[in-house]
């Protein structure tokens, strides 16, 4: 059973890194070195962009994604947040967060960062204990606000573009850089070990994980397609803009 | 009262009220001259002010969208924003074409926003560093919603002593630039008149939505 598990696992990672590979070159284009927030960058024609040549499958994915949520999460993270007050979520949030912490540790030591890295290691010994488990978040309060790294930031440090866009299903908007980043942070998350002692357990914590999430942004991916004129362009482009700027910080 | 008082006396009226006037048109609002931030902010300040009073005094009559649109107007740069947002396509366009498509465009934005506006409950936004280069500025604030701190920078064009907002940029992610992706992608294989049709629709659904919440806000 375990030697089953491994070999999908090690499956995913190469079709993953194949993935991440092929897509570098079309990611070395001049315009993904911009500088997204400089001040007078405007009148370039296009600011980063990203290949799409799964376009088609892609806007599946995206329509899929947006039922998923229109459907079945958006209800039940409704249907959540009448049960649960706001604290008491928000809480959660903040143990999840805090729970996550080796992964925003190991990532700022992988780009270098070793202060930035001791920061965060700081914010999970202090909202560990002090912030009774990570429930409470004493350390922002402390001035630590902590540094929200991940692996896909960290190849991107290191140079390597973003590759091709990709949007996966349930997970969403992802690059093929962004795809082995996720496989990264998996790696290092806690849940993944939850999973792989007790796949039931595991699934359940993960959807209790994103109805908390979902309920304390209800309204903002509605807001986002009332605003634009085609959400899927809309979603790509900020995804592109939003990592981009996260690799150059 | 000789002729040449009585005239002293006009040109004296006459230059109090040019002075008046230029004191008071900018209504409440900083005066020329003043940082990015501080113009930012009296603005920004007026309309949490107004939506303060709204939440307590439920019922509190105020035009939200008069006062919108007043800000707006004083605040915003939307010939600038269109113009970016265009990008190329911009060029192509006569003067008339120019102005419909900001005039739409901006209505899409307001019927866009102030539905999120209507929404506020408590929000509290705090005033980070303000870059100045030349013309051109950025101001980050931060807005705090239910714990969590949304961080969400202004662009802003001098024109006359005034700043003006020309973009957003909210958690990283460019207004504009978003715009002139969805815009190149849609003009890439349709007309400018399709554009403009498909802003319409957009204001449309969007008016639509705002008139189904109030009515559902009114019977609950």
């Amino acid at each position: 059973m375990k030697i089953r598990r491994l070999a999908v696992w090690g499956l995913l990672a190469v079709m993953l890194m194949v993935g991440g590979v092929r897509g570098v070159p079309a990611a070395a284009a001049p315009a993904d070195g911009a500088a997204t927030n400089a001040l007078n960058d405007e009148y370039a024609d296009t600011g980063p962009t990203i290949v799409d040549p799964l376009e088609g499958f892609n806007r599946a994915m995206f329509t899929f994604n947006d039922r998923l949520y229109f459907w079945v999460l958006k209800p039940a993270a409704q249907g959540y947040s009448l049960a649960v007050p706001e604290p008491a979520r928000i809480g959660i949030r903040n143990f999840f967060h805090n729970l996550l912490a080796p992964v925003r540790i190991v990532n700022c030591l992988l780009q270098g960062r070793i202060g930035d890295g001791g920061e965060e290691f700081c914010r999970l010994l202090l909202n560990s204990t002090v912030g009774c488990g990570g429930l409470m978040d004493p350390a922002s309060y402390d001035g630590m606000a902590g540094y929200d790294e991940d692996f896909d930031q960290t190849l991107g440090v290191h140079g390597l573009g973003q590759g091709a866009y990709i949007v996966w299903p349930v997970f969403g908007p992802c690059s093929a850089r962004g795809t082995v980043g996720l496989a990264g942070d998996m790696a290092l998350s806690p849940l993944t070990w939850v999973f792989w002692n007790d796949y039931e357990t595991g699934m359940a914590v993960k959807a209790g994980q994103t109805i908390n999430e979902t309920s304390l942004v209800i309204g903002d991916y509605e807001d986002l397609i009332r605003a634009v004129i085609d959400p899927y362009v809309a979603v790509r482009d900020a995804y592109v803009q939003r990592r981009q700027t996260l690799v150059e910080q | 009262m000789g002729k040449q008082t009585k005239s002293i006396i006009f040109l004296l009226s006459v230059v109090l009220l040019a002075i008046l006037l230029v004191v008071v048109v900018p209504a409440g609002d900083a005066v020329a001259g003043a940082s990015p931030r501080e113009q930012l902010q009296s603005s920004i300040d007026r309309i949490l002010e107004v939506l303060r009073q709204r939440q307590q005094e439920a019922g509190a009559t105020v035009d939200l969208d008069a006062l919108a649109d007043r800000l707006f107007h004083e605040r915003f740069d939307m010939d600038y924003t269109t113009r970016l947002c265009l990008g190329r396509y911009w060029r192509d366009l006569d003067d008339g074409k120019r102005g419909e498509f900001v005039t739409t465009f901006a209505e899409l934005l307001k019927s866009t926003y102030i539905g999120r506006v209507e929404e506020y409950s408590g929000e509290v936004v705090s005033y980070g560093r303000e870059r100045i280069e030349g013309e051109k500025a950025m101001v980050e604030t931060v807005i705090v919603s239910k714990g969590v701190e949304i961080p969400l920078d202004y662009k802003m064009v001098l024109r006359d002593g005034y700043w003006y907002v020309y973009d957003v940029i909210i958690e990283e992610v460019s207004l504009v630039r978003n715009y002139r992706s969805q815009f190149n992608s849609f003009l890439e294989k349709q007309g400018i008149a399709d554009l403009l049709q498909r802003l319409r629709e957009k204001i449309a659904e969007n008016e639509a939505a705002r008139r189904k919440n109030r009515a559902e806000a009114q019977q609950g």
